[in-house]
């Protein structure tokens, strides 16, 4: 992938964070990009269309290139390209659930100040959860938790930090409260 | 060129009427570029051999001309993409009031800009 459609990508993406993107060839017109979308509720087909033509303007403001929109309602999606369904709203709660828990464990301080709880939540593969959480739903809410929370499986963009932040944690018990089930947040 | 996309129009309602999804889509989208074509032939904006694909011409020429448009025109160019090359088949219903609406008005400007 060049860096025109990683831009591409990563621009629709914030945008749509839920949904398989993928950029296309068109293959009678090499200047122009396809950009597919997939698993779209059929009511925002075209506000999906205007957000691809806004990118364009700011990626591309003096025309050298052109984004044709290649957009896949959820009916299409479902029938030709199961794969790139998006994730349904039940999988989504059951994963917000898990961070909620785990950020309410941060939030209490009993986290921070043990060890041991990194690798079990490692072992709970609720950090890679996290990550993917504080990737896709939520980053602006949750970039402070991402910083402390993801220094084994962490990204390139917090990983400096969260290492910093886990060498200087101290060694205590961990509060039994960390470990009990905790309530979706609010 | 205007003769060849009023007929072009035709056929897409004809098929968009009868449950053709893919083709309507694809006359739908001609009926509209080639009015545009027509135009830009006309104006010295595009000839054959030049640097840009007629279709990304036209594009440019719908966004500067009729911005209003222009997202539709892209999607209906899109509608054309898929039905000529990728697996899906292309519903009716994807092909909404709302672009067929837009898609006359791309028509009719550009007949009426190129006469």
């Amino acid at each position: 992938m060049d860096s025109t459609t990683g831009q591409i990508k990563e621009a629709v993406a914030t945008l749509y964070p839920l949904n398989f993107i993928q950029i296309e060839e068109i293959p009678d017109e090499p200047n122009l990009i396809g950009v597919g979308v997939y698993g779209v509720e059929k009511n925002q087909v075209m506000v999906v269309a205007e957000s691809i033509a806004k990118i364009e303007d700011t990626l591309f403001p003096d025309g050298s290139r052109g984004l044709i929109p290649l957009i896949r309602d959820i009916e299409t999606t479902q029938q030709y390209y199961p794969e790139c369904m998006p994730p349904r709203p039940a999988d989504v709660m059951a994963q917000l659930d898990r961070l909620a828990r785990l950020w309410r464990a941060v939030a209490t301080d009993s986290l921070l100040q043990d060890a041991g709880c990194w690798s079990q939540l490692a072992q709970e593969e609720c950090i890679s959860d996290y990550g993917l959480m504080s990737e896709t739903l939520l980053p602006a809410h949750f970039s402070v938790g991402a910083t402390w929370c993801l220094p084994t499986r962490c990204d390139s963009r917090y990983g400096n930090i969260a290492s910093e932040q886990s060498r200087r944690l101290p060694h205590k018990q961990a509060s039994p409260a960390a470990n009990e089930p905790l309530a979706l947040a609010a | 060129m205007e003769h060849k996309a009023n007929l072009t129009w035709d056929e897409a309602n004809f098929l968009l009427n009868n449950g053709k999804g893919n083709s309507g889509a694809q006359r739908l989208y001609y009926s509209a570029f080639q009015a545009v074509h027509g135009f830009a032939q006309k104006k010295g904006l595009w000839t054959p051999g030049h640097k840009k694909g007629k279709h990304e011409v036209a594009k440019a020429i719908v966004k500067e001309h009729l911005r209003d448009c222009s997202v539709a025109y892209n999607m209906l160019f899109g509608l054309r993409v898929k039905a000529d090359y990728t697996p899906e088949e292309v519903r009716v219903d994807e092909v909404t009031t709302h672009l067929i609406a837009r898609a006359k008005s791309v028509r009719e400007y550009f007949c009426n800009q190129g006469k």
